[in-house]
């Protein structure tokens, strides 16, 4: 083939290409343009046929309104108390037992490491009714107890610290027992500060998926005080009749804002710790 | 999948090694079952008791509240296999999960592929980026704005497909369509994670491989299939089985989006579950459904296992 007409194929293909990547973003970000444009509308305006992308003018009564309708604020702290509280418990847990089946010498290791496995991979979708009748049992329903206890110790966190704690050579911890050092000072000035990315990497997924649970809030709570935000948002829908689509876009930008901006600030790191919880 | 092959592989190295049977110091034996204690604990009470207590009460007849039970034996599971209702929520999770597997895992390695190309670099990570972000939203949120999009009279989606002349689409409205509406949110919603999964395969690919393919100036769908696909097909596996249990469990979008309907076409285990225990208060068939979903988890767990101590050997 003449060579010019080649380059001139190369190019045209570059073209196509980046109109295709682009078609692919604006395609996968519309829903996200689509809550913002509506939680600006006015009703009528939602109502149009065939419906407009760019609002009238900025209602931010919308927002105003959504924040009227829950106690907004209530399921605000409710949802930061409980992904908090599992964020800092789960460590005190999770750090000390992958540090025992990483280093630890004792007999029925591997039987008790096949209880967390066991824990990875068994769902809550699995086992919800029977947790949910051992809280009522107790009484603790009407506690934040169901929304972080099961999640205290999480088997993934477990799972990924231990292979990181398994990978630090045997020689710097000999080390530090030669100086004297106990248990507690190797885990705690040599093993965690070396571990630092897969602690941060747990701690990220577990304030997300807290952060935008559904499932578990909805069936371990049942009053506004435990409720959490998702919960708070999802029941906007159930409270008018007429779906007023640009309160409840409104509400729903409440719910993301806060992800959305942990992502601009450190979406590489999130996203190489979600290529680590591909795990499960 | 990937990481967790290769810290596997490194795992059983040191292990090996020491084969001698050591002998334990008591202090040291006592340190680490302190050490574990907390943890297996708290997967004892919230994993290992409600399972084997699911397991153990779906031979019963009872209600949420009440402390009276019956023992039935298999009837539970009897009545539910001879339901029509349930029968028909079985093949709506295995339609549903069928589908959104199949679509999620070919667009994923489609769309790995395309961006692990090396043209344009900063767009691809842009794209990575953009396509990923679905993933981190609530599903609340997710399912909300998709209701509205796909509004079967004033919806964006139908709006374009009216200027595009196709007519309207019912989506949720239609028990022929509702099924497949959900299927496409979770697609929107999972591709960029299953194709970050992908992608970090795709990387791992040793590029000496390709510099011999390219010499032969084979051509790239014959690089693809020959080279590309069998590289990282064990990761697309391990990925699959994963996506499998995990749409099995689908539950947001059906309580958000449908609750169940129109007549039962949406209805999926998790939620005929959630119905029965807390709506309809019967907790014999609840607890029957669960362990058909245990059992189904399980299978696909050992399958998982099953391959993955093959690779690990073989290597």
């Amino acid at each position: 083939m003449n060579p010019t007409i080649e380059k001139a194929f190369h190019h045209v293909g570059k073209w196509i290409n980046i109109l295709l990547k682009v078609l692919v973003i604006i395609c996968v970000a519309f829903p996200f343009v689509w809550i913002i444009s509506t939680s600006f509308k006015t009703f009528p305006e939602t109502q149009i046929f065939p419906p407009t992308l760019i609002p009238e003018s900025l209602r931010w009564e919308n927002y105003a309104n959504a924040l009227a309708s829950m106690p907004f604020f209530k399921y605000l702290r409710n949802s930061l108390f409980v992904a908090f509280s599992v964020l800092v418990l789960q460590y005190i847990i999770i750090i000390p037992a992958a540090y025992g089946f990483a280093r630890g010498k004792f007999k029925g290791k591997g039987l008790l490491f096949g209880i967390v496995l066991l824990g990875f991979m068994i769902p809550q979708q699995v086992t919800f009714v029977p947790i949910y009748m051992m809280f009522s049992k107790m009484g603790l329903l009407r506690t934040f107890i169901p929304l972080i206890a099961p999640f205290m110790a999480n088997a993934f966190g477990i799972f990924l610290l231990r292979q990181f704690f398994m990978q630090i050579p045997e020689e710097i911890i000999e080390a530090a027992r030669l100086d004297s050092a106990s248990s507690f000072k190797i885990l705690w000035r040599i093993m965690i500060p070396m571990a630092k990315s897969s602690v941060f990497t747990i701690g990220l997924l577990s304030f997300i998926s807290n952060w935008n649970s559904y499932f578990w809030p909805l069936i371990m709570t049942s009053t506004d005080d435990f409720r959490t935000l998702p919960i708070g948002v999802s029941m906007l829908i159930d409270s008018e009749g007429q779906k007023m689509w640009n309160e409840l876009m409104a509400g729903n930008m409440l719910l993301i804002i806060p992800i959305l901006i942990i992502y601009l600030v450190a979406n590489k790191q999130i996203r190489k710790a979600f290529t680590y919880s591909g795990i499960k | 999948m990937l990481s967790f092959s290769n810290v596997g592989t490194q795992a059983a190295k040191p292990r090996k090694k020491k084969k001698v049977k050591q002998k334990y110091r008591l202090g040291e034996q006592l340190a680490g079952y302190g050490l574990v204690a907390p943890a297996i604990i708290l997967l004892c009470v919230f994993t290992i008791y409600p399972m084997l207590y699911l397991i153990y009460s779906s031979l019963f007849d009872g209600k949420l509240i009440s402390k009276k039970r019956n023992f039935v034996g298999f009837e539970n599971y009897e009545k539910l296999l001879t339901d029509s209702d349930f029968l028909r929520v079985i093949s709506n999770t295995v339609v549903y999960s069928i589908l959104l597997v199949a679509f999620t895992m070919v667009l994923a390695v489609l769309v790995a592929v395309w961006l692990n190309s090396k043209v344009t670099p900063r767009l691809n990570s842009l794209t990575q980026a953009a396509i990923f972000t679905p993933h981190i939203i609530s599903l609340v949120s997710a399912s909300m704005v998709f209701m509205w999009l796909m509004d079967p009279q004033i919806g964006f989606i139908n709006s374009i497909l009216t200027k595009l002349g196709l007519g309207k689409f019912p989506f949720l409205a239609s028990p022929n369509t509702a099924l497949i509406s959900l299927v496409m949110v979770m697609v929107w919603k999972s591709v960029g994670y299953y194709s970050l999964l992908i992608l970090a395969a795709l990387q791992n690919i040793p590029p000496n491989i390709y510099e011999a393919a390219a010499l032969d100036d084979t051509p790239k769908v014959r690089v693809f299939f020959r080279i590309t696909l069998p590289m990282i097909s064990p990761t697309v596996f391990f990925t699959t089985i994963v996506a499998t249990i995990s749409s099995f469990q689908v539950f947001d979008t059906v309580s958000l989006m449908t609750q169940g309907g129109p007549v039962n076409s949406t209805n999926t285990l998790v939620y005929y579950i959630y119905q029965y225990a807390f709506k309809y208060m019967k907790l014999g068939p609840a607890m029957a459904a669960g362990v058909i979903l245990l059992v189904f988890v399980l299978v696909l767990t050992i399958i998982y296992f099953a391959f993955l101590g093959k690779k690990v050997h073989y290597q």
